[in-house]
């Protein structure tokens, strides 16, 4: 695909589920020419919808163009280009939120000549427009595939600018320290008062401290923003598939379609308090109970590996067997590998025996990881449950999932903003060595040149501006 | 009728700085050469600060030299003062800087272009160029000569349509009160060429019986002078004598003072007499230079501004004010002198002022200077925007170059941001296009530390032997000395001291910790404390080396890690510098461009992706559709 293709494209804009409004979105150079071919005016007449201004709204029906049977009662937006969320002429079906006149609308634009759009195809398309740049196509990227509401809120705050505003600020004060380091370099003869070099360290000091905190809300997001990878591993029989269901079956489960992927790569989520678990390899589980017999620890290794959270299954009748500390190992290898969250389900309370040793557990996985007792059955303890991995993904994640203040940062700001830290770190350092001023500039402008990176501006003419406007220079 | 008077390869339009090194390239590279100047008196003048270098600009003449061009050796042989700056600081920023006897430079310039085989110089006012089928093919003067040429370079600093103010007068005049040229400027805007206005100015000058130093802060060169030149005595390789150049020549004083309380209050009674404060002057003048008018009023709470005193030669009875470069009329600025501690009685002998020029957009040439819309046309120096010698004589040596190569059919000299200060300077210029006069300041240059200006004929001497600029002496003294250098850092890293009691008294006395197992001399050396000499005690077979040798040894090794970080920077660079746009790519047919980057692309026509980022105007999502229609549309093709 390049960008300016020629045909139009269609989606569902509104989230999949009950709903009392869907939007059905068409855009393309044809999305004017689709919707003449399958809106009617309530009176029944066909219009032009070309000739009509741009930016208006207008009722009237949706009819399949291949047999002629009405789809649904709508409300038509025309937005033409280039004043449109993608640049180019977008038309909007307000339609009922139900899955059949949802389908039905498709249904008649497709005929009409759109195709099903891929996943992030409108965002690109707005994007390749220059509709936005480019932190806030990641941010509406994130918007589409925020698993949970609160990760949502966190995409749009970014994609107000408060991320960009606390980082446009971060490298102001750099540039502006910079130039006060480098305006001497430039200007050897002229009388200003060379930079104090503690107290640049001193604003270097405070400027690392916001680094910090913008790393630390990118890292605290994350969670939301991505979801956490959750395996639920267990010898055969211990009720993981129920586990898993009655986890599903809590009215704050959700199961999503991760959007334009087939089926078959099916993800599903459960939200657990607000954080969005994203289950991994629940195929398995879900395939009936021989697949899941069949689901041996290898596999579950395997699984692991790409887990930031584990929940080990183990049957509270019977004492703990060979099979059950295989399953403890994986999990004791995960947590050498890294940060992750580890919440021991005892399951089958209602059977009454407390068989397992939860001390033997402690032992092997050490006192951060939970140990919890349920019924998968008669969901007693999965409140317990739901609590103990928010602990664990909190922990995770740098002690706590703070929803409210996390500043939404992508994968790729977070690296960024951690490189521009090490560049200012290694200036610290240099100038606490008494190394030149100017070779202490070349870890500043990396510094400024990582930050540029999400802001989309370049070190040199920034600093050049302040320096002549802060300092009376030249001959 | 014009009277066809010869055929040259080359016609250089100008004779000053960019004009001299651009004629004698192409000459000196064994093409036929013609350089027209409107005063043959005025070759290679200075008609504002008598000096050559500084931060920045010093490398600017340290890598025309290296690249076989003439500013290094005639300054070498001309200054009256000569001072290394920035020696507190770090090594990137260590430059020369020279004060120059003005007349004997020009002088010095005049007999270099005199004197080389190949090259004509005439006294001729150009009045237009001559285009033929496309391309240029000749150039016609005043006195209605014409001259055939198969490139021809223009050099015409800020005579283009000058015009002079002090006050309240103005008139039509080049600088010195030369005729400014009106018919070459109207001949280059008739060809759609981009043309803008700018303003500089020239602090008055003074005579120097009517200074009083007792009230100024004496300046002294250096006691042990160093040169520009690579091929100066002092820079050989192989030269153990320290005062082998220039050790015995006479240095004359600067002397430096201060603007008063007083300067202030007299300049800003008198702002609306200057024409840059009246509203008639529309013009951008440089931020980095400015004018004392603008010191004032830009920077009301400076207390006061340092001001210069510097010989204008050395039998010269006249003293350059560095600092009150002004247009305020004459007697404001007799009134602002007499202000200033020390100028009490000073004497004008000529007035400062400010001249307003035509430049041409240099985004309308390639990087190689060579015009965009007349093959064979390529400009340099001052008419492309910038301001100062040294700017103008790099673009000069270029220009000369690229034409000579244009002739021969062959690529051009592109220098790179990574390579050369020059490159910074073009790469600037061609992509950025100017908004005030352009000055090289060391904080353009993105990887400055490998920009030194001790290693620029490591950097560029090559280059100019390939071109055939450089003579195979210097060629030989750049390799005698990189493997000097290179066989030093070698040895440094090999030679283990031991810890031992007099390696320990030793680097106690340096102020530095002992050893506590044996360590190279390299290691040692990182040490902040240490430099290459005061280790000459525990260094029992260090080879007996001339300074230019010790000099970059010590500087590679000290400084190996920031070197490291600089290329690993470069290399990032270089990537998408070599991710080449098709020169054929039509930007209207790049769909979700912004309308903005569009015109700015199809103006500047980038030659890489990493160009094109830097142009402004031009936003990373515009580099993103640049780079998906690159790379999924046309195939990208890399070099």
């Amino acid at each position: 695909m390049t960008p300016g293709d020629a045909d139009t494209i269609a989606a569902v804009a509104t989230p999949p589920g009950i709903g009392g409004i869907a939007v059905v979105r068409v855009s393309g150079i044809e999305a004017l020419g689709v919707a003449s071919e399958i809106f009617h005016r309530s009176s029944g007449r066909q219009v032009d919808v070309g000739s009509l201004p741009s930016h208006t709204v207008h009722h009237g029906q949706v009819v399949n163009p291949v047999d002629g049977t009405p789809a649904d009662e709508v409300l038509m937006l025309v937005m033409k280009a280039p004043r449109s969320y993608t640049g180019e002429d977008v038309v909007e079906f307000d339609c009922h939120g139900g899955p059949v006149p949802v389908e039905a609308v498709v249904h008649a634009v497709l005929h009409a000549g759109a195709r099903m759009a891929g996943p992030g195809e409108f965002t690109k398309r707005a994007f390749l427009n220059g509709k936005m740049d480019l932190s806030q196509a990641e941010a509406v990227a994130d918007v589409i595939s925020a698993r949970s509401r609160a990760g949502a809120r966190l995409a749009l705050q970014q994609l107000e600018g408060q991320l960009g505003r606390r980082i446009r600020d971060l490298r102001g004060d750099l540039l502006d320290l910079m130039a006060h380091l480098e305006v001497v370099l430039d200007y050897p003869e002229m009388d200003i008062e060379e930079a104090d070099r503690s107290e640049a360290r001193r604003e270097l000091a405070g400027m690392r401290q916001e680094m910090e905190e913008l790393i630390l809300s990118a890292r605290r997001a994350r969670p939301y923003r991505e979801g956490v990878r959750t395996v639920i591993v267990g010898r055969p029989n211990v009720g993981k598939s129920s586990l898993l269901n009655g986890l599903l079956q809590r009215d704050r489960a959700i199961v999503t379609d991760t959007p334009g992927t087939t089926r078959d790569v099916l993800e599903e989520t459960v939200v657990v308090q607000g954080i969005p678990l994203v289950l991994v390899d629940t195929a398995g589980l879900r395939e009936g109970r021989d697949r899941v017999e069949e689901m041996g620890v290898e596999r579950a290794r395997r699984a692991a590996g790409e887990a930031e959270l584990m929940l080990l299954v183990f049957d509270d009748g019977e004492p703990l067997n060979a099979d059950d500390m295989e399953v403890i190992e994986t999990a004791v290898g995960a947590q050498k590998r890294g940060e992750i969250g580890i919440v021991a389900v005892l399951n089958k309370i209602d059977l009454a025996a407390r068989s397992v040793d939860e001390d033997e557990i402690s032992a092997r996985l050490g006192e951060n990881a939970e140990i919890i007792r349920t019924s998968a059955l008669t969901r007693e303890g999965l409140d317990g449950l739901e609590d103990a991995v928010a602990r664990q993904v909190a922990c995770a994640a740098g002690g706590s999932v703070d929803e409210e203040n996390a500043i939404a940062a992508s994968a790729r700001h977070e690296q960024a903003l951690r490189s521009a830290a090490t560049a200012l770190d290694d200036a610290r350092s240099a100038l606490a060595s008494g190394v030149p001023v100017d070779l202490v500039g070349i870890d500043l402008r990396e510094c400024a040149r990582e930050l540029g990176t999400i802001t989309g501006e370049s070190a040199a003419e920034g600093l050049l501006d302040r320096i002549f406007s802060q300092f009376c220079v030249g001959k | 009728m014009r009277y066809h008077e010869a055929d040259y390869d080359v016609v250089v339009v100008g004779a000053g700085h960019a004009g001299a090194e651009a004629g004698l390239a192409a000459a000196r590279m064994g093409h036929d050469v013609l350089v027209l100047t409107i005063n043959l008196d005025s070759t290679g003048a200075m008609p504002c600060n008598p000096a050559v270098g500084g931060p920045a600009k010093g490398h600017l003449v340290r890598e025309i030299d290296a690249l076989g061009g003439e500013m290094a050796r005639a300054i070498d042989d001309t200054y009256v003062q000569i001072r290394t700056l920035n020696t507190g600081k770090g090594p990137a920023v260590q430059s020369l800087r020279a004060q120059a006897d003005k007349n004997e430079y020009s002088q010095r310039i005049l007999r270099a272009l005199m004197r080389q085989p190949r090259l004509r110089l005439k006294e001729a006012m150009v009045d237009g160029l001559v285009v033929s089928g496309g391309r240029i093919c000749g150039i016609t003067t005043k006195t209605g000569m014409k001259y055939g040429a198969r490139a021809v370079i223009i050099t015409a600093g800020v005579y283009l349509r000058g015009r002079v103010f002090t006050g309240e007068y103005g008139y039509e005049s080049g600088p010195n009160g030369l005729t400014p040229a009106v018919d070459l400027s109207s001949d280059l805007a008739g060809r759609n060429m981009r043309m803008g206005r700018f303003m500089t100015g020239t602090p008055p000058r003074i005579a120097r019986d009517t200074i009083d130093t007792s009230k100024m802060q004496r300046q002294e060169g250096d006691r042990e002078p160093r040169a520009f030149s690579f091929m100066s005595a002092i820079n050989d390789p192989l030269e153990m004598d320290l005062d082998a150049g220039g050790g015995e020549r006479e240095q004359l004083a600067c002397w430096l003072t201060h603007t008063s309380d007083d300067t202030g209050r007299i300049v800003r009674e008198n702002i609306g007499r200057t024409p840059m404060y009246d509203g008639t002057m529309e013009s951008a003048g440089p931020r980095y230079c400015p004018c004392l008018e603008d010191k004032i009023m830009r920077f009301p709470d400076r207390p006061s501004h340092p001001v210069f005193l510097e010989p204008e030669g050395r039998d010269s009875e006249e003293m350059y004010v560095q600092g009150l470069s002004t247009s305020l009329p004459e007697d404001v600025q007799i009134q602002a002198l007499r202000s200033i501690p020390g100028l009490q009685a000073a004497e004008i002998v000529r007035p400062g002022y400010g001249i307003e020029y035509d430049y041409l957009d240099p985004t309308e040439l390639h990087p190689s200077l060579q015009s965009k819309s007349i093959p064979g046309l390529f400009c340099a120096g001052q008419i492309n925007g910038t301001s100062g010698y040294e700017e103008a004589a790099a673009q000069g040596i270029m220009a000369g170059i690229n034409a000579a190569l244009f002739l021969r059919e062959r690529d051009p000299l592109v220098l790179d941001r990574s390579q050369a200060y020059i490159g910074v300077l073009i790469d600037d210029l061609v992509t950025k296009g100017v908004d005030e006069p352009y000055r090289m300041l060391t904080s353009r240059a993105e990887y400055r530390l490998l920009l030194r200006q001790d290693n620029a004929d490591f950097r560029l001497t090559e280059l100019g032997r390939e071109v055939g600029l450089v003579s195979e002496e210097r060629y030989g003294r750049a390799r005698t000395r990189r493997s000097l250098v290179e066989d030093e850092i070698e040895r440094l890293r090999e030679t283990r001291v031991k810890c031992d009691e007099h390696v320990n008294r030793h680097l106690r006395s340096l102020g530095t910790s002992p050893l506590r197992e044996a360590a190279s001399l390299a290691r040692l050396l990182r040490r902040p404390e240490v430099d290459y000499d005061s280790l000459a005690e525990i260094d029992e077979q260090r080879p007996d080396l001339s300074r230019v040798v010790r000099e970059a040894v010590e500087i590679d090794i000290k400084y190996e890690g920031y070197i490291e970080k600089q290329e690993d920077q470069v290399r990032r660079y270089l990537r998408s510098e070599r991710t080449r746009i098709p020169h054929d790519i039509n930007y209207g047919e790049v769909p979700g461009l912004s309308s903005e980057a569009r015109e700015k692309l199809g103006r500047v026509m980038p030659r890489s992706l990493g160009q094109a980022m830097r142009i402004p105007g031009v936003s990373p999502a515009d580099v993103s559709v640049l780079m998906v229609w690159i790379g999924g549309n046309r195939g990208g093709e890399s070099s």
